[in-house]
């Protein structure tokens, strides 16, 4: 019968969970900083847009018709990144969800680890020195 | 084997690793709800009477003792001053009486006198309240659980060698935000082969 007597703890695998929960967070933070980073072109190209349609209303006759076909080439694009705008959200999102999960499991771990007086790898002496301190509070 | 072989038979443990995977948390997740069913479980409905009858019986005594019969024979009290005790109580600044003693002590007064009818229909009212599930006395109960618990353990261990596989594979997989550090800290040695 598997016990938790049975068991033999490996506390280097904190290091994998840690692994995990960073590799979610740098996914997260690409993932945010590419949405920032469409929604800024986006900004840009409407910006864009609307001085070529100005243009095309106002402007000198000879170019009206140039700004309009360019002011309808950028307005596509806005579309166009307004639909990735929204798959990059999804996408966010899902990283967010992940490292939510991977960071809850991981300080989860940790806690055990501390709790059941395992050998902590070095590199995380200082989280779970935190933790140790919580609960002897 | 030639490298295509390889490829196509890796990508066939892989797969069959992830069915397997799919099982297991199916399973995991069976075995956590079936803990859950048993933790609420009703207890059986001579245990559930036994409790009222304890518990009847105390108020029953405590009714008695509320009004204090012996008073009775104080050759000095007048009739007026016999009464159900209560309290006061002071709201926003207002003193009011409150019931809630009295109220006790009448329930222990009907428990003490009516006990065979009132005891009988509350056994009627819990036998309906079980509604066909399953009963289970505190030791069956504690039994079951550890059970499920130690099922729900080597389960876990199993999940973490399939994910420490597909993880030796190169496949990225996630764990369960709620899996168990015990299988998820167990040694390699220590997950089923």
């Amino acid at each position: 019968m598997t016990t938790t007597e049975t068991i033999e703890f490996d506390a280097d695998r904190l290091l994998v969970l840690d692994q995990k929960r960073r590799t979610a967070r740098a996914l997260q933070r690409d993932a945010s900083d590419h949405y920032q980073d469409l929604r800024e072109r986006r900004e840009d190209a409407k910006q864009r847009a609307g001085n070529l349609r100005w243009k095309s209303e106002h402007g000198d006759a000879s170019g009206r018709h140039a700004a309009l076909e360019q002011a309808e080439e950028i307005e596509k694009e806005i579309e166009k990144l307004t639909r990735q705008m929204a798959e990059m959200q999804t996408e966010q999102n899902t990283h967010s969800t992940t490292a939510g999960k991977a960071n809850s499991l991981f300080r989860k771990c940790l806690s055990f680890a501390v709790e059941n007086g395992l050998q902590i790898p070095d590199q995380l002496a200082e989280e779970a020195r935190k933790i140790a301190q919580r609960v002897a509070e | 084997m030639s490298l295509l072989k390889k490829l196509t038979a890796s990508r066939s443990a892989v797969t069959d690793a992830m069915d397997q995977l799919d099982v297991i948390r199916a399973k995991n997740a069976d075995i956590q709800s079936e803990i859950r069913r048993l933790e609420v479980a009703p207890l059986p409905v001579g245990e559930a009477l036994e409790l009222f009858d304890n518990w009847a019986e105390k108020q029953a005594e405590e009714a008695f003792q509320s009004l204090r019969p012996e008073l009775l024979l104080d050759p000095g009290l007048r009739a007026g001053e016999l009464s159900l005790p209560d309290f006061t109580y002071v709201l926003d600044g207002k003193s009011g009486r409150a019931h809630h003693r009295a109220d006790e002590v009448l329930w222990g007064l009907i428990i003490a006198t009516a006990l065979p009818s009132v005891r009988s229909i509350v056994e009627e009212k819990v036998e309906a309240a079980v509604l066909g599930r399953e009963c289970l006395s505190r030791q069956e109960r504690a039994e079951k659980i550890e059970r499920a618990q130690v099922e729900l353990l080597e389960i876990e261990l199993v999940e973490e060698g399939i994910v420490r596989a597909l993880e030796a594979s190169g496949l990225d997989v996630q764990r369960r935000a709620d899996a168990d550090p015990q299988a998820v800290l167990a040694s390699d040695a220590s997950l089923p082969a």
